[in-house]
């Protein structure tokens, strides 16, 4: 009863932070490319008492199989996939892809409509590895909310999961498009967004916000990439996803499952979009990080810097309405922690809600043995915080921006959903706008009587 | 005259100085020749004092004993008046010797000596008067009679044998008249009446037996002598009768010249003695009580000395009864001086037997023995400690049987003399730690209490190795001693000396050595073979839920089943959802034989219970580990589990409520409903929020502050320790530390807590089944929402109206059901919020009670995350402003106080 995770990984984006995902998954477990486990990791002096089986089944052959369903309408990066060194890892009869392979050309409405048109195939993976599963816990879906098969297959995806799999968590590992307009290549990218968010807002249970122009940020100022290529920012996120499944998969005391980890983060089932950080960040191929010295008190405090959260919005307005920690290292004393919380509040680093008690829940993790770090704590935060609402507000902006000149319109009029109005686009518009406004109303005291009237 | 002199004192001098050399030296301390001459240099002092003042002879020695100024007694103008003093000393302690040494002696010597152990001092100051004597001959040729004097003094003050007064009286006849025996000695004052007695009569007696200083031995002192010896022997004479008890004196004893009836009544003394000891001794010698044979025995053997006496003065009295009077012929007075020794030691004797009675037996026994022989007289110091050393010989041997065989000997009577015990009621499981106590009552002086509990531990570790560790050698423990541990080698004899009464320095030092060698044996078997620490580890995993993953699974499993009446739970589908936690999780990664050990407890049911409330995990310990997870730590083990266990479980229902909700919530963006049903949804949402907040932080703070803090403290304390002892101690310490942290104390402060936080987590209990209703509330409700919006699609398809007059009565319906729910859920919320209040009153108090020191730090980071963001702070001192009475509760949560 390992409560099985299951990965959904759509579109271009969404399958190539899931590939890394995987690689970094591989490399802490001690499993090699091809799926086996390493000697280190089979020796039993060496070995460490992780659980593998929650994001990977045992083959026939001592294989260990991702619990991952790639799904995409265009063959490329799966191809790519399949080319590199981990071609072996996948089940080949897990991957999907479209058999026209044209795509969903950056649009929400066409990948919608493929999704409808592939539901039974796809379903049919899915069915079978939550068949395979002792007990499943959710569903994590890696996806963008800009482009096409991403925003549109994934919100489809969304929609059905619910539908199909009613009691099944569902989390989302989100892309946010880059909001300054001169780096987008997406005209269209407000209106697909405004889509996505409605699902996500309605089907899903938890949200992972990654924000591309945070990543940048943070590879510019941070790791100081004067030009941050997309393989190094995937990486910077699948960084993010393995650390937040640290607990699920290196079992202690608490925080053993999904639902237990974001159950408390989300007090209210609408605001269920977290934001990330993590500290201090390094990636592999440039091995030199700014940040030397590494305790409790130190990552802690950076966790509440917006400067090392992955959303582009800051945490110095707004309140926080709940907060993990998870401190991975080797031998971290418990009244560190004790001794930095005292520490964050004396210094009033967050703000919380006034609607009721809120407090930095900390979960101590091990560090992966068979990865290397430079660090001896690393430290990884999921926040609810209300400033989530100015990336909606962005999106609304713009939104409204193209969508009162009706601009882009002609590519989604093809697509039935939009064949005889235009009628989503606001409904869409209103569930975000909803949105943002319980947001707000979560930072004043009466957030218990809001909309209620 | 003065080559004469001189003549005469050389040989005299070199005869003190060969008498006086250590090989030939008669002790001073020993009574055996001491008391003897004395006498003689007394008579011998008396008679030339005497002699030369005339005025003061009869007066003399009678006088300083009550006037304790002795110079009366001597013409000390002859004297030179360097030795003057020396002399004076010499006087008063020869007389103190012969009068009363236990009165006399104090009196007279403690003001110049201190008490009888001035003997020492003494003897140094001869030295020096003997010196003097050398001077005084040297400057003073025709020195006289008086110089003479002081060297029969000084020979005498040596210690001369009797045969020593032949040689002298041979080689100077010129004064041979003033040495020779026989010299008729008082007999010493009866002892029955010793201490009232005055001492004038004794001294008198001494100037009577003076005047009869004829050497012819009259045939009625042969009679008399015999008379004396069956006296001895404590057979009825025509002087003394031992057919009563005490003995009686006949008319005839009255008849007898004063010194021959001190005589008689001296050997009636000893003859009582004896009768009396020998029937204690004849008694005793089948006791079942070894040490009470041995003392008998030991005492027994002192006897024999004294019967050996009595066989050499019977031989020399019918030996020579036909001869001419000689030197060495058997005299009254001389038997006088032969009994001086033994009666004494009978008197011990007897002094030591009368103590004991039936019962005293063992280290007891011996302890009342110890208690005679701390005694200021070496002599009598020395037969008691022999005696006791005797004695003590079976409890010695109990020792060394235990140590190297962990053997107590037979139940009976080995048992009970010993100073450990076995209680045999106590099964192997506890052996370790109750089977063998300490009597203290058996303890032997020799043995400190703390050695003793070191003989103990080492006779218990082998038998707990034997006992309890299946498949150790028996042979582990002390018979390698000779062997192992680099550094410390016995040999033999060490090994023979630590087991004889009296040498614990050694003792200590082997039993030290063995201590360690067994413990570390233990240690080894434990933790090797038996895999403590593995063990204790399984505990903290499965007892202390530190298997993360396989709580979580083991509740998902177990939850449906336990959600039933108490009655309707069956073991067997219990056990079988255990197996499959335990399979389906990082659990099974565990080694066989500690998965083997959990399992589960289903206590008796009370009515009204529900599964959770009889169920608890298992894990059982078998024995040798029994000696750390004792039933008492079993039983703390337990209560921790029973407490996170609870928590765990009201965060598993919180948790699994709040995915129905999400769930809940996914379908009413299809369907909206009503006000009231979205606002009992809020409702729930918030307290549920609230509710897994302190639970959630009473875990953390338990998981993080306590058990690991703990845990971490005890596995140090593992490493470091160097016996078993050393880890149950810590294993108590650690379980006692969780429970003190973990709010489970004794005292009722604690128990205050922990029954507020009972109650807390009774209502947080209670709302996820409120929740429960509210979501099938909920659902029901969106269910006919859905049937009616059906209903009317199907009119308007029929061209009707969507909805007639019912419609609205259904909504009003919804309405009232999401109202109802709304009650429930905040009844129960301000339950919980009222309960809340309370624990963290309690835990505000507690914090501000300095009684309780320890922990505090920890309990003040709980307090302090309780309330991180300051939440109840603020909403309980705007109450209290609100209602302007709630002062104290204002103090405790007001703005400022560093506590929140």
């Amino acid at each position: 009863m390992p409560r099985e995770i299951l990965t959904l990984q759509v579109g271009q984006c969404g399958n190539q932070i899931g590939s890394e995902f995987w690689k970094q998954l591989c490399s802490e477990h001690g499993i090699s490319p091809d799926g086996i486990l390493q000697d280190f990791a089979q020796n039993p002096l060496t070995a460490v008492d992780d659980r593998k089986d929650v994001f990977f089944y045992q083959a026939d052959d001592e294989h260990y199989i991702p619990r991952a369903v790639l799904v995409d309408l265009e063959p490329r990066v799966i191809d790519r996939i399949n080319s590199s060194a981990y071609r072996n890892l996948f089940n080949p009869e897990n991957c999907f892809v479209a058999g026209g392979g044209g795509g969903a050309g950056n649009n929400w409405a066409s990948g919608f409509r493929q999704g409808e048109e592939h539901l039974e195939s796809i379903m049919e993976i899915i069915d079978r590895e939550a068949d395979a599963s002792d007990s499943l816990e959710g569903f994590v879906l890696t996806h963008s909310i800009a482009g096409g098969t991403g925003s549109g297959l994934g919100s489809f995806m969304l929609e059905k999961l619910n539908d199909h799999f009613p009691k099944k968590l569902i989390q989302t590992y989100s892309v946010f498009p880059n909001w300054d307009q001169s780096q987008s290549d997406v005209v269209v990218q407000p209106y697909n967004s405004i889509l996505t968010l409605k699902r996500l807002c309605l089907n899903a249970d938890a949200v992972v916000v990654l924000d591309n122009t945070a990543l940048n940020r943070i590879a510019v100022d941070r790791l100081r990439l004067n030009n941050p290529t997309v393989d190094q920012l995937n990486s910077l996120v699948a960084t993010i996803m393995a650390a937040s499944t640290t607990t699920l998969r290196y079992p202690s005391y608490n925080n053993n499952d999904l639902i237990g980890l974001v159950a408390s983060l989300i007090p209210t089932p609408r605001c269920h979009f977290l934001m990330s950080g993590y500290t201090p960040l390094v990636l592999s191929d440039t091995q030199v990080s700014a940040i030397r010295k590494t305790t409790v008190l130190d990552v802690m405090r950076r966790l509440t810097q917006t400067k090392n959260i992955m959303v582009s919005a800051s945490t110095k307005q707004g309140v926080y309405i709940s907060m993990l920690n998870i401190i991975t290292g080797d031998d971290i004393d418990p009244t560190d922690v004790h001794k930095s919380l005292q520490r964050i509040r004396e210094k009033r680093l967050v703000n919380f809600i006034p609607w009721g008690p809120a407090s930095i829940q900390v979960a101590l993790a091990r560090k992966s043995p068979y990865v290397e770090t430079a660090h001896k704590v690393s430290g990884f935060m999921l926040a609810n915080h209300t400033s989530m609402s100015t990336l909606f507000e962005r999106s609304l902006s713009q939104f409204d921006k193209i969508k009162k000149r009706n601009a882009f319109l002609d590519n989604y009029r093809k697509e039935p959903m939009f064949a005889e109005n235009l009628d989503e686009f606001d409904s869409a518009r209103e569930v975000v706008q909803n949105l943002v406004d319980e947001y707000k109303a979560c930072e004043r005291p009466d957030y218990a009587s809001f909309g209620l009237d | 005259m003065a080559a004469t002199s001189n003549a005469v004192l050389s040989p005299l001098l070199k005869l003190w100085s060969s008498i006086g050399s250590p090989s030939t030296e008669v002790s001073l301390a020993s009574r055996e020749s001491h008391p003897k001459c004395l006498r003689l240099c007394l008579r011998l002092l008396s008679s030339n004092l005497g002699s030369t003042s005339s005025t003061s002879s009869s007066s003399s020695s009678s006088s300083s004993n009550s006037s304790n100024t002795p110079n009366s007694s001597l013409n000390l103008t002859s004297y030179p008046p360097s030795i003057v003093p020396l002399m004076l000393k010499s006087e008063i302690y020869l007389k103190s010797v012969y009068l009363k040494p236990e009165q006399t002696a104090s009196n007279m010597l403690s003001s110049s000596d201190g008490n009888r152990s001035g003997l020492t001092n003494f003897r140094a100051e001869l030295s020096q008067l003997s010196t003097a004597v050398s001077a005084l001959l040297e400057a003073n040729p025709n020195s006289n009679t008086s110089t003479v004097k002081l060297i029969s003094l000084l020979v005498a003050l040596r210690g001369t044998k009797k045969a020593d007064y032949n040689t002298i009286s041979q080689s100077f006849p010129q004064i041979s008249h003033q040495l020779s025996p026989p010299l008729k000695l008082p007999p010493p004052p009866p002892l029955a009446a010793s201490s009232t007695r005055p001492q004038d009569p004794a001294v008198s007696a001494v100037e009577d037996d003076f005047k009869l200083s004829t050497p012819s031995i009259p045939s009625t002192e042969h009679s008399l002598l015999k008379s004396c010896l069956y006296t001895l022997q404590g057979i009825t004479t025509k002087y003394v009768d031992f057919s009563t008890s005490p003995p009686t004196q006949t008319q005839d004893l009255k008849l007898l010249p004063p010194g021959h009836h001190g005589l008689l009544i001296d050997c009636a003394s000893a003859g009582f003695y004896y009768t009396q000891i020998k029937s204690f001794t004849t008694r005793y010698t089948d006791s079942p009580s070894l040490v009470q044979k041995s003392f008998s025995q030991s005492v027994d053997n002192e006897l024999a000395h004294y019967f050996a006496l009595i066989a050499t003065l019977e031989n020399t009295l019918s030996q020579k009864t036909n001869d001419p009077p000689s030197f060495s012929a058997l005299t009254v007075r001389g038997l006088a001086l032969h009994l001086q020794t033994p009666l004494g030691n009978l008197q011990t004797l007897k002094t030591l037997t009368d103590g004991i009675g039936e019962d005293c037996i063992g280290g007891e026994l011996i302890c009342v023995l110890k208690v005679h022989g701390e005694h200021g007289d070496p002599y009598l110091k020395r037969v008691v400690d022999g005696i006791v050393e005797r004695s003590a010989g079976p409890v010695m041997g109990m020792v060394e049987r235990w140590v190297r065989e962990g053997e107590l000997g037979r139940k009976d009577i080995e048992e009970s003399e010993f100073f450990i015990t076995e209680d045999t009621s106590v099964t192997n499981d506890d052996l370790y730690g109750f089977r063998y106590n300490l009597n203290a009552r058996m303890l032997i002086p020799s043995i400190t209490p703390a050695l003793a509990n070191k003989i103990l531990s080492v006779g218990r570790d082998i038998n707990f190795l034997r006992k309890c560790c299946v498949g150790v050698s028996a042979d582990a423990g002390f018979f390698s001693l000779r062997t192992f541990s680099p550094g410390v080698h016995f040999t033999s004899d060490e090994l023979k000396k630590a087991f004889t009464y009296g040498n614990p320095t050694v003792l200590e030092k082997v039993i030290t050595a063995a201590s360690r060698e067994t413990s570390q044996e233990i240690l080894k078997v434990v933790k090797d073979q038996y895999n403590l620490s593995s063990h204790l580890s399984a505990m903290k995993k499965f007892l202390l839920l530190g298997q993360g993953d396989f709580v979580s699974a083991l509740l998902d499993a177990v939850g449906p089943e336990l959600g039933k009446r108490a009655e309707a739970v069956y073991r067997h589908n219990i056990v079988g959802v255990l197996d499959t936690a335990l399979r389906g999780t990082n659990a099974q990664y565990l080694p066989q034989y500690v998965l083997d050990r959990c399992g589960i407890k289903l206590y008796e049911p009370s009515p009204g219970d529900s599964g959770w409330d009889i169920f608890s995990l298992d894990y059982h310990v078998e024995s040798p580990l029994t000696a750390v997870v004792h039933a008492k730590a079993s039983s703390k083990y337990r209560r921790i589990f029973h407490m996170l266990w609870r928590l765990k479980r009201i965060e598993w229902g919180l948790n699994n409520t709040w995915r129905r909700a999400t769930g809940v919530s996914h379908s009413l963006r299809a369907n909206e409903v009503g006000g009231t049903i979205k606002k009992a949804l809020r409702k729930v949402a918030l307290a549920r929020q609230e509710m897994l907040h302190v639970t959630s932080n009473i875990q953390n703070y338990l998981m993080f502050e306590v058990l690991e803090g703990s845990w971490a403290a005890f596995s140090r304390k593992f490493a470091e320790s160097s016996s078993l002892d050393d880890i149950i101690k810590a294993h108590d310490e650690y379980l006692d530390n969780i429970l003190h942290l973990g709010l489970l104390g004794e005292d009722p402060e604690s128990k205050r807590l922990s029954a507020q936080l009972a109650l807390v987590f009774d209502i947080a209990d209670r709302f996820c089944s409120v929740q429960d209703r509210v979501f099938v509330d909920c659902l029901s409700a969106l269910g006919s929402e859905a049937t009616r919006a059906e209903e009317a699609q199907r009119r308007i398809q029929k061209g009707d109206w969507g909805f007639d007059g019912d419609g609205n009565l259904d909504a009003s319906a919804i309405d009232e059901l999401g109202l109802k729910s709304l009650e429930g859920v905040e009844a129960t919320t301000v339950e919980f919020e009222e309960g809340l209040k309370g624990l963290l009153k309690l835990l505000v108090g507690r914090l501000s009670n300095g009684a309780l020191n320890q922990g505090h730090d920890a309990l003040r980071f709980l307090t302090f995350r309780l309330d991180f963001n300051q939440f109840y702070e603020q909403k309980y001192s705007k109450k209290a402003e609100d209602s302007e009475l709630d002062d104290d509760r204002r103090r405790s949560f007001g703005v400022g106080n560093v506590i929140f």
